[in-house]
């Protein structure tokens, strides 16, 4: 009982902030609600679930969605691994490197999206200056519709690759020393040693890493938010733009509430998929 | 001693004149009771722009007058449209002034904004001879009035002007452009990318919607059926696509690289650094264009009027309002600063502080125009005489979706994705389908 009571202000919080609009959601993907016509609100079932199926412009989103968490999970998961490796035979001045690799972590993403705007500038950016001295560009960067998304993807690998990095580096450590020395002695060669014996050894926390990467960048919204507002036209318009634009410019918020609950199932789905198949432990 | 005494006296009969004369000053200028609200409070919510942050510096001179306590908070431009929205829909009440932009049709037919009329008609609140409303330009002042009511009052005027490198221009002896086809021409002509774009006009999906629709009324085209309450779209003509493929021609012959997403943000910085020759936009650009310490090019910038299409030269023209929230707990002293705030002598002082106008007696005063480029002020006004066959955006509800699907026409034009007249019979058909279904 008196457990409760001490749990109780957070319990209230967590109820009011995040349970009860979860299922004012799950209820106002039902409804027709448009803000700007609150009377003709009412219930029209799997309504907005048709339609939104029957939108290409929803299927063009979800498209840029999987683009986008395949493309920036499967290179920041190969840059952190390296980088993860590499300092782990460093033996000088491993925390100052560490350090410094978590600065991109640390910055908000209205700081990145502004930075990287000023970069990206393909008249006045610096990106296009230095790369001239070699011969290359002048690209457009953010500014063009096939340009665009990978270069939102470069944007997440400089910030969010130190995250992994973190992460594969603690997991290398924790390796017990005598089972590398074992295979070893068995003769396993370098390559094998990585992906017979430490990979397995690490997959437990490394799948943690992925879970995290992915139902964050499932829900990318800020950094492109400032930088394309999902264009040129809708060619970096992810799911949670797209939902954003839906609710928040056109205040149809019915049918915004049934892109949320389409987001949510979807990324339920793939987090369910990783604990599966990564045989997560929570406990 | 004597003289001493002398002093004193004319010292005192100074200030009694002084006094007397200020007194007499502040009751001339609004016969009105200022005091009437005293010891109440208002929130101000303000959109980032140069006429809120002059309008904060002037708030404490408003404080004095009525006694009334002003909590004004300035919010970058998205935050601002969420928190605004967010407060009038759900009716809490916290802002009682808000800026206000094309979205007045949506905030005032939802109930969520008062309409004024009411209060500008009450002798109590407003003095009518001394706020002179027929001073207010009409094409921005219809741009607050939805069904025949006055919901919001313009206090940052812009329209379209054509901006040019006057050392350019001079150099290679061109003339300025009069029409589309001429200014077609020069973009070309003075195009060497990517030392200099030929002209700079924003490409980006949203923001094409309001400086297209100028290039349309030019080419003789209308935006949608009924000027006061659109039913249907009418930007599938091919008047409209003809104006719509001058615009995306302009970007891709003579444009800047990346145009397709370009803002305001991109097109001024590029002609702060002196890397476009031309630059069609909204006039309010010219103060940063100007200023010295953000702009290479200060000093060297020409201003004329739109360019004509075969319709003749109208421009778009926009303005920034002042509403007043409907949930407001502090009506009367809203209204007082609303009085106060757009009432001459106040858009005067931040007219000479910013160059913003509303009003056409800003405009065409001594201290406005001794102060910024002349070539500036008669090219405004000129671009805002032709009247307007429509609102600066249409009079719906669906503001944001004709933005998105008028605007994503035109911004596939330009990045060469299908023809104009492919491009906007699509997004007429999908704006109708809207339209029909909002009735």
């Amino acid at each position: 009982m008196q457990q409760l009571a001490f749990l109780s202000p957070a319990l209230i919080v967590l109820v009011a902030v995040n349970i009860l609009p979860v299922f004012y959601t799950i209820a106002t993907s039902f409804q027709s609600l448009h803000l700007a016509y609150p009377g003709r609100n009412k219930f029209i079932g799997l309504g907005n679930y048709i339609s939104i199926l029957q939108d290409s412009r929803f299927w063009n989103s979800l498209g840029l969605t999987l683009t986008y968490v395949a493309g920036c999970l499967t290179i920041e998961l190969i840059l952190a691994f390296c980088i993860a490796l590499l300092l782990a035979k460093q033996t000088k001045g491993v925390g100052f490197i560490r350090g410094v690799l978590l600065l991109p972590i640390f910055l908000t993403p209205i700081v990145v999206a502004f930075l990287w705007r000023l970069l990206f500038s393909p008249s006045l950016g610096l990106l296009n200056y230095f790369l001239a001295f070699f011969g290359l560009g002048p690209y457009e960067w953010i500014y063009s519709p096939q340009q665009a998304l990978p270069s939102l993807i470069i944007i997440d690998i400089w910030q969010r690759t130190p995250e992994l990095v973190l992460i594969i580096f603690t997991g290398l450590l924790a390796i017990p020393q005598d089972v590398i020395e074992a295979a070893a002695v068995d003769g396993a060669s370098p390559w094998q040693l990585f992906w017979n014996v430490k990979v397995p050894l690490i997959k437990p926390i490394l799948m943690v890493g992925i879970l995290f990467r992915v139902i964050d960048l499932s829900k990318v919204f800020d950094v492109i938010y400032i930088l394309t507002r999902g264009g040129p036209g809708i060619s970096t318009e992810t799911l949670s733009l797209y939902t954003y634009t839906m609710g928040f410019s056109f205040l149809r918020m019915g049918y915004a509430s049934a892109l949320g609950m389409i987001l949510f199932a979807i990324i339920l789905l793939m987090s369910f998929i990783i604990v599966r198949w990564g045989e997560v432990d929570f406990e | 001693m004597k003289k001493h005494n002398l002093t004193k006296r004319a010292l005192f009969v100074f200030l009694v004149v002084a006094l007397v004369g200020a007194c007499s000053g502040l009751v001339l200028a609004g016969d009105i009771d200022w005091r009437q609200a005293e010891g109440t409070s208002l929130f101000v919510a303000l959109n980032k722009h140069v006429y809120a942050d002059a309008l904060q510096q002037l708030i404490p001179e408003f404080e004095e007058l009525t006694g009334i306590k002003v909590v004004s908070e300035v919010y970058s431009q998205d935050e601002y449209m969420n928190k605004r929205l967010v407060d009038l829909s759900s009716r809490a009440g916290v802002f009682d002034i808000v800026m206000m932009d094309q979205a007045v049709v949506q905030y005032a037919r939802a109930g969520w904004i008062e309409p004024l009329d009411g209060y500008i008609n009450d002798p109590t609140l407003f003095n009518q001879e001394a706020y002179a409303l027929d001073d207010f330009f009409p094409s921005l002042l219809d741009e607050g009035t939805v069904d025949g009511k006055i919901y919001a009052i313009p206090v940052a005027g812009e329209t379209q002007v054509l901006y040019y490198r006057t050392d350019v221009f001079e150099e290679k002896g061109i003339q300025v452009p009069k029409t589309f086809d001429e200014l077609y021409e020069t973009a070309v002509a003075l195009n060497d990318r990517p030392n200099m774009a030929g002209i700079l006009l924003r490409g980006q999906k949203i923001h094409t919607a309001w400086n297209s629709s100028g290039f349309v009324w030019s080419y003789g085209g209308r935006i949608s059926d009924d000027p006061m309450n659109p039913t249907k779209a009418a930007f599938d003509s091919p008047e409209a696509a003809e104006a719509i493929t001058m615009y995306a021609k302009l970007l891709q012959d003579a444009g800047p690289l990346g145009a397709g997403n370009y803002t305001w943000y991109e097109a001024v910085s590029d002609f702060q650094q002196g890397k476009a020759a031309m630059y069609l936009d909204a006039s309010v650009f010219m103060g940063d264009i100007e200023n010295p310490e953000k702009s290479l090019v200060a000093g060297k910038v020409g201003y004329a009027p739109m360019p004509a299409g075969p319709a003749g030269n109208i421009a778009n023209s926009l303005s920034w309002l002042l509403s007043m929230s409907s949930s407001s707990k502090n009506k009367k002293g809203a209204a007082l600063f609303l009085a106060w705030a757009t009432g001459k002598e106040t858009s005067l002082e931040l007219g000479v502080a910013t160059g913003v106008f509303g009003r056409k007696s800003v405009l065409e005063s001594d201290a406005v125009r001794n102060k910024y480029p002349r070539a500036w002020s008669e090219a405004v006004l000129s671009s805002l005489e032709a009247p307007k066959p429509e609102a600066g955006f249409p009079r719906i509800t669906e503001i944001d979706e004709w933005l998105d699907i008028y605007g994503g026409a035109v911004n596939a034009t330009i990045l060469g994705q299908r023809d104009a007249k492919t491009n906007l019979e699509r997004a007429a058909a999908q704006m109708n389908k809207i339209l029909s279904e909002s009735q």
